[in-house]
């Protein structure tokens, strides 16, 4: 019952709302960043070390993230990188006793979590900067040799499927979200749900947790990123003393290959038995994230769905004639696949107009170019964004570990993070015109209307 | 922005040695090295002749900057017969003014990158505005919109109050909320205070004339203090606010000062009955007048001992030893005229009764027997290190300081507050609690009445109150000769 983990995006309202390409910090934000420029190297068994020095306030932060996720789950054995997250949470090691580090953390005034998406697993932590090094200790051992028991595997499956339950009864739309995962996605490894399945959970073994733990948990397929009041010389001293020793394991080949998907509209509907009203579930396959396309994708994203001002806000939730009662989405991307989504709930008659409102304003950015203002603005937000996600210490780490994960398949690193950005603010109002004509268009969508059981 | 002179000994403590060779395992943690303990630059403060007080805190070098202005006289200056106005007036301010409609204003705030809050506390208004910096000015003119020519249609004004109904129809589902609204009612019952625990029946009372009037009583310069945080100075800073604002008309009387907290006059018991509730939250407290700088930092020390993290006494008790809570944990507010000790958790019907005399024991506790000086040691040890984790972000920072202003605190308590923390011992923690722990507490259950009436046998008197918290009975148990 202790356990603080709090999967950010396992399922309805987890919209991975990171692009690809979006992960930058870029020339004007870096210029602007806290402290000296981010370093990277890397350790001999393939850990990647980042740090990111910002003497301001005695606090330092530390991010581990693996790539590791649902996408690895073979079929029948979903659920597993969830479970996995619990485990390195609550579970000790031959040094480490169980809860120890969370109670280390936790008592000394910082913070701690874990949040599992379906390609990345991350857990962080903000402490006051004199604890660095026994954190440092802490992460290498979960990271070095898990004790994965029959009983701490048995209390966190217990609790595991004690969540699902909850949160199948309890989050409405979350049934719904499933089906239209599975519409989109269409295959196993990218539309089954992180949080696994009651059945494939109450199989799983103790030798599958184990073998799962050490394929991806390894230091080849994580990052270390370390941010805030900071010495660099003795933090790569302390990282290579704690986790150079660890083995390195298998080389996960990275994927990159193009999704091919067909082009006729795809539209279901669905008996949703948790929804308090109906709701449309609308998507479009982008295909691969790591084309340019995706720094326009980001800009058109802010257009349409992010802040008040934004194109569907303004015409589908104002407050002088509000025609829905929620609305939310935005790029969702699953390793080498990317999606768009939009979700929004209204009253059974307005549905319809929900629905003519989203496709009017699509088949307008299709004919008419945005004019200079609102690109501005869009730029201006998507800014602001990257600002905020680097002005702490701990959204820094994440910020970095996240991006480095991220262009590691296309052989970036974070140091293209200033180029990435740049490319960013070139986007022209004719670039989006072109992508809407390409993704969004009425033979690519699909739409899931969930109607009330 | 910190001191390294003073280093925390309790934080030195623990662990073997860490000097083996890189490629062996490391069996033992690491030791702590030594912690700078935070000394924050003190706030520099100007103000105009129209008696607007203006604030500058440096935060650098993050390109975020922050606008709080602080209006006094929050939910104790909306006037008894309609409280709740001053939450209607921080829904409405900025939603237009005489020069933008209301989608204006939202591009306006958006295309500086910003991000506009308005909210009312007991004691003031504020509104709050994160901005990247090279947008300081537009940001500033925007407020000067806001605050000089603003719009209250009724269109807006019918808007503002849907959008409170909505949200307290939503909160109220809450069993926490439903207590902690009871519990402040009956805290500050015939202060000023009171209008801030307001229910959705005081909203058809309102009318656009009385917000109007509202909002002109309270928002004049001599009665505000701008905040801005960020990479700015005081001198630019004070041009810059000038430029904007220097039309604002000072102008009296002000709304009275509110006078100081009482503590409760006896222990008493309230039941608020929410026939399907599965759990019980139980919401206790007690209130106390305004306390200097070393007290608060006491009160701080002992809330930590008391309940203020899961390893504290009241977690432990409650949860991990009794098994009776979901969590249970205290809490400080602190307001102009003094501070509310509060107490909150979440627990199994079937235990309410139990639970309800463990969480006044351990309170109590604590003005009986002193804390161990290893118990206030910890208690400091994380006070200390959990201030600079707890201000990271720019909105937190930002965000701590105008809780502070909002509440008349001196520098001292952004400044210093961790050397103050420093200097409290279990002497000077026991002879606070046994000040504030010994007075009567209120405690407010809400929950199943039904489902609870055979752990409720207990108790001497209990008051009953409908889930709408409109007083129903009260229960008294008949005493034996």
């Amino acid at each position: 019952m202790r356990s603080k983990t709090s999967a950010r995006s396992k399922a309805f309202g987890a919209w991975a709302c990171i692009a690809l390409l979006a992960l930058a910090g870029g020339t004007e934000a870096s210029q602007n960043l806290p402290g000296p420029p981010p370093t990277r190297s890397k350790l001999k068994n393939g850990l990647e070390v980042i740090l990111s020095p910002d003497p301001a306030l005695p606090v330092v932060a530390v991010v581990v993230a693996y790539q590791a996720g649902s996408v690895q789950e073979p079929p029948g054995k979903t659920g597993l990188a969830y479970l996995i997250e619990r485990l390195m949470m609550d579970a000790g090691t031959e040094y480490v006793a169980p809860f120890q580090h969370i109670n280390d953390i936790s008592r000394s005034g910082g913070t701690l979590n874990a949040d599992a998406y379906e390609d990345r697993t991350l857990f962080y932590q903000t402490i006051p900067s004199n604890q660095l090094a026994r954190v440092l200790w802490l992460e290498s051992e979960r990271m070095r040799g898990l004790q994965i028991t029959e009983a701490n595997f048995e209390r966190a499956r217990g609790l595991l499927l004690e969540d699902l339950r909850r949160r199948r009864s309890g989050e409405p739309y979350l049934a719904s979200l499933f089906a239209f995962d599975q519409l989109i996605y269409s295959e196993f490894a990218f539309s089954h749900p992180l949080l696994g399945s009651e059945d494939d959970i109450r199989d799983l073994t103790l030798e599958d947790v184990k073998s799962f733990y050490a394929s991806a948990y390894t230091p080849n397929n994580a990052v270390l990123a370390i941010a805030g009041n900071l010495n660099r010389a003795k933090t790569l001293d302390f990282a290579a003393r704690f986790f150079e020793s660890i083995p390195r394991g298998r080389d996960i080949p990275p994927s990159t290959e193009n999704w091919t998907y067909g082009r006729q509209p795809i539209e279901r509907s669905f008996e949703e038995p948790q929804a308090s009203s109906p709701a449309l579930f609308i998507g479009f396959r982008i295909g691969s994230p790591f084309s340019n396309d995706f720094y326009t994708l980001t800009l058109l994203d802010y257009i349409l769905l992010r802040g008040r001002s934004a194109r569907l806000p303004r015409r589908l939730l104002d407050r002088d004639a509000k025609i829905a009662y929620q609305l939310s989405g935005g790029i969702e991307r699953r390793q080498d696949r990317a999606v768009y989504k939009i979700f929004v709930t209204a009253s059974a008659p307005n549905i319809p107009a929900c629905r003519n409102v989203i496709f009017n304003e699509l088949e307008k950015l299709q004919r008419n170019f945005v004019s200079a203002d609102e690109l501005g603005r869009a730029k201006t937000r998507y800014r602001q964004n990257l600002v905020l996600r680097t002005s702490s210490a701990m959204d820094r780490a994440i910020h970095l570990a996240e991006s480095a994960l991220s262009l590691r398949p296309i052989g970036r690193t974070i140091d293209d993070l200033p180029a990435e950005f740049a490319k960013h603010m070139a986007v022209t109002d004719k670039d989006i015109v072109a992508i809407v004509n390409r993704h969004f268009s009425p033979e690519t969508r699909i739409v899931l209307d969930i109607r009330r059981r | 922005m910190k001191n390294a002179a003073a280093v925390l000994g309790i934080l030195l403590s623990v662990a073997g040695g860490n000097v083996l060779p890189a490629q062996e395992r490391i069996r033992k943690p690491p030791p702590f090295e030594p912690i700078d303990v935070l000394r924050l630059p003190p706030l520099q403060s100007h103000t105009f002749p129209n008696g607007l007080k203006l604030w500058i805190a440096a935060r650098d070098p993050a390109p975020v900057m922050s606008l709080h202005l602080i209006i006094g006289g929050g939910e104790c200056a909306s006037p008894p017969q309609l409280p709740g106005l001053a939450t209607l007036a921080a829904t409405v301010l900025g939603f237009s003014t005489e020069t933008r409609r209301p989608a204006e204003v939202e591009e306006a705030v958006e295309a500086i990158g910003g991000a506009l809050t308005a909210r009312a506390f007991p004691d003031v208004l504020r509104l709050g505005f994160h901005f990247l910096e090279e947008n300081v000015d537009d940001a500033l003119a925007l407020v000067g919109d806001i605050i000089l020519r603003p719009s209250f249609t009724e269109r807006a004004f019918q808007i503002a109050k849907t959008t409170v109904t909505y949200d307290l129809l939503e909160k109220e589902r809450d069993l926490e909320f439903a207590a902690k609204r009871l519990l402040l009612r009956q805290l500050f019952q015939g202060h000023p205070y009171e209008r801030f625990a307001f229910s959705r029946d005081a909203i058809r009372d309102w009318t656009l004339k009385d917000l109007v009037l509202f909002i002109d009583r309270i928002v004049r310069p001599n009665n505000a203090q701008l905040l801005l945080v960020g990479n700015v100075n005081i001198d630019t800073a004070s041009r810059k606010v000038s430029h904007v604002l220097n039309t604002w008309a000072r102008r009296d009387p002000l709304p009275a000062p509110v006078p100081a907290l009482r503590p409760p006059e006896r222990d008493r018991l309230a039941f608020i009955d929410v026939p399907r509730a599965k759990d019980c939250a139980i919401y206790a407290g007690t209130t106390l007048p305004p306390l200097a700088a070393a007290d608060s930092a006491a009160l701080a020390v002992l809330n930590q001992i008391v309940g203020g993290t899961q390893y504290s006494r009241l977690f432990m008790n409650l949860r991990e030893s009794n098994n009776y809570a979901y969590y249970a944990y205290s809490e400080i507010e602190t307001y102009r005229a003094g501070e509310a000790f509060l107490v909150r958790a979440v627990v199994t019907t079937d235990v309410i009764g139990p639970a309800v005399v463990q969480v006044l024991g351990e309170v109590r506790r604590l003005a009986k027997e002193p804390p161990s000086a290893q118990e206030v040691e910890q208690a400091k040890g994380y006070l200390i290190g959990r201030f600079p984790v707890s201000i990271e972000r720019p909105e937190a920072f930002s965000g701590r300081i105008a809780d502070i202003l909002s509440s008349n605190g001196g520098q001292d308590q952004w400044s210093r507050s961790s050397e103050i923390v420093i200097g409290v011992d279990a002497e000077r923690t026991f002879v606070l609690a046994q000040r504030i722990l010994a007075q009567p507490f209120l405690v407010v259950i809400a929950g199943a009445k039904e489902a609870c009436q055979s752990g409720l046998s207990g108790f001497d008197e209990i008051d009953f109150y409908d889930d709408k918290g409109q007083f129903v009975s009260r229960q008294t148990k008949r005493k034996e000769s």
